[in-house]
């Protein structure tokens, strides 16, 4: 989710297709998008003498199993400008960078590499969720894309615009009803500071600031460009 | 299911179409003031036009041959928003079942759907504004002249029936079946073979049947026979829920700038409006196909993409012309309804990936479909945005049970 979204400034990229004109609105909407995922690793079964750090191991193992087919599979989506995994104190984190709607991006990758993620997910905890527990038959992701996707954006970290002022001028505009008439800047600052209180109350993680080197360029631009198997 | 009991079960402008006979349409904005008479009210009508006419698929097929009564519509499509059902007492726990777009709404998700600038959200018609409590959508479709379609709306304003209409709008079919643009249109839906009438289920040469489950809930979808693929809301056996057999469309009301396309066509050529559009004024396809920055290049593309993956996002195609009074003044245009089985992959995929962004090919990327994208202060768009509604389209069975209470 994000935190009153701050659009990237660049302009849109220009078109080699004469007749094509540029979006106008900021193309970070679907273009280059951030996804920060942090995924609670399941409790060790200790009864059956695993450990966290055996836990871990296991992911690595498995993770180094499936690993030519996520990124086949990752490669065959085209839309990604990479993704990776890490492992910080006990939560699974995936970050990405990717063009298109998450939901978009999401159901594809769980047809791409559904049966490598349902593999990962066996080691993370609350999936899969309790709107599955009529389900039939064991739940995969490549079957629940829409309930992977709601999962996913439960998981996906606040994103924090670099300006956090953004947020209130936006609370701010004409459209939500507010002039602003009467606010100080000190109003504005606690306004600020009282929603980030709220927001690291209910979770410890953010995501605080995002470089784009190649601003408003899709995958298939940029692989078109350098000729890497458009 | 059986096929037979799939054709009975879901609505027949799914499948079907509106029925050939129809040449008006008129679309019915509802708000549930009370859920229970609402209820009685709308399972009452509903049955009225059960007789004979929503109801049996061989109807369906005929309509155009028999001599149609005018007190009478060809057919009636009820579709509900999250709102509405809630408001007729779907309990919360079923609610969650569904798709999280369809418990968003339109307005929540415009962004990244080309509803910016002079479309966005707080632009709309009133019924569609984000404050406004439009619950259930009743679209009655009749022949030319009907007059079913204004009696139920003048029930409905009775003051008993526990609804409030918000709004009506009358849509008509244009000469030569026409969009306001002039171009022929229908010509090209996709191809279910559960929707051909019995004798008719041969597809055409060069067109691959879609399963049915890419339109309707709790079937195989392009994915596999046993892949289900999109979750069929509500709670128990696959068969009983609330959404087994239903559909979802995004109905899209958008105002068409006809002096303007008019006059831009006049300046670059017909020829060049046919590239825009993507295929001839007749309706039959451009010789080379559409270009790939034409509005039915972008809106189902048939070159590669940059996907090695491409997932097909077909979508329905069932909406009417339409007029209406917008915030400048009267308004051509089309209540588009497009139906699916998941708004998020088909229509909000199309709409935000390639007709508005073009993320699919590397000259489209960034860019704006030439035709109902919009172009900024300084280019020429021709299509606003007027309202947007996400739709639940029950199955006959579940619209029993939602009805029943």
């Amino acid at each position: 989710m994000v935190i009153g979204e701050v659009a990237s400034a660049a302009s849109a990229a220009p078109t080699s297709h004469p007749a094509a004109t540029p979006v106008v609105q900021s193309p970070a909407v679907v273009i280059q998008r951030v996804m920060n995922v942090v995924m609670p690793l399941r409790a060790p079964k200790e009864d059956e003498g695993e450990t966290m750090a055996l836990l871990k191991a296991r992911l690595v193992m498995a993770l180094a199993t499936e690993r030519d087919a996520i990124t086949t599979g990752l490669d065959n989506l085209g839309s990604i400008h990479f993704a990776r995994f890490n492992l910080i104190n006990n939560d699974l984190h995936l970050i990405s960078v990717y063009d298109g709607t998450l939901q978009g991006y999401v159901q594809e990758f769980t047809v791409q590499i559904g049966s490598a993620f349902d593999r990962i997910m066996s080691f993370v905890a609350d999936w899969p969720p309790e709107s599955c527990a009529d389900d039939a038959r064991p739940v995969s992701v490549r079957d629940h894309p829409a309930e992977f996707v709601e999962w996913v954006m439960a998981h996906d970290i606040v994103q924090i615009p670099r300006d956090p002022t953004d947020v209130v001028a936006r609370a701010r505009a004409p459209d939500a009803g507010d002039d602003g008439a009467g606010r100080s800047s000190d109003d504005v600052g606690r306004l600020i500071e009282d929603a980030l209180v709220k927001q690291f109350e209910a979770c410890p993680h953010a995501n605080l600031s995002v470089h784009r080197g190649y601003a408003g360029r899709t995958v298939a631009q940029i692989r078109d460009a350098l000729q890497l198997g458009w | 299911m059986s096929v037979i009991d799939v054709q009975a079960d879901v609505q027949r402008l799914v499948l079907a179409g509106s029925g050939s006979g129809a040449r008006q349409a008129t679309h019915v904005l509802l708000e549930v003031m009370d859920g229970s008479s609402a209820r009685q009210v709308l399972d009452r009508e509903l049955a009225d036009v059960d007789d004979g006419h929503r109801h049996d698929w061989s109807d369906v097929r005929s309509v155009a041959d028999r001599p149609c009564s005018r007190d009478l519509p060809v057919s009636v499509t009820i579709a509900f928003t999250e709102r509405g059902l809630a408001q007729l007492g779907v309990a919360a726990a079923e609610l969650a079942t569904f798709p999280l777009e369809f418990r968003q709404g339109p307005h929540v998700r415009s962004a990244p759907l080309g509803d910016i600038g002079p479309n966005r959200p707080e632009n709309w018609l009133d019924p569609f504004r984000a404050d406004r409590k439009l619950d259930v959508v009743i679209i009655v479709w009749e022949e030319h002249g009907g007059t079913y379609g204004e009696s139920l709306v003048a029930r409905f304003g009775a003051g008993t029936s526990g609804l409030r209409c918000l709004e009506t709008y009358a849509g008509a079919l244009l000469e030569g079946d026409r969009e306001p643009f002039g171009f022929v249109d229908g010509k090209s839906q996709p191809w279910i073979r559960e929707g051909r009438p019995p004798g008719d289920d041969t597809p055409p040469d060069g067109v691959e049947p879609e399963p049915l489950g890419e339109f309707v809930l709790g079937h195989p979808t392009q994915f596999g026979d046993d892949v289900r693929r999109w979750r069929v809301p509500g709670r128990g056996p696959e068969a009983q829920r609330i959404g087994f057999n239903g559909s979802f469309a995004a109905l899209r009301v958008m105002a068409q700038d006809v002096p303007a396309f008019e006059e831009w066509k006049k300046r670059k050529g017909s020829e060049a409006a046919e590239q825009a559009c993507g295929i001839r004024r007749d309706g039959k396809p451009l010789p080379d196909g559409p270009p790939i920055n034409s509005h039915v290049g972008r809106a189902n593309p048939r070159q590669p993409l940059v996907s090695r993956s491409h997932h097909r996002r077909r979508l329905l195609r069932r909406g009417i012309p339409a007029h209406w009074v917008g915030p400048d003044g009267p308004e051509n245009g089309l209540f588009g309804l497009f139906v699916c089985a998941s708004l998020a992959a088909q229509y909000e995929g199309v709409l935000a990936e390639w007709i508005h962004h073009g993320i699919h090919d590397p000259s489209l990327s960034g860019t704006n479909d030439p035709l109902v994208g919009y172009q900024g202060p300084l280019g020429e768009s021709f299509v606003t945005t007027r309202g947007v509604a996400y739709l639940f389209l029950p199955g006959r069975s579940a619209l029993q049970r939602i009805l029943g209470g």
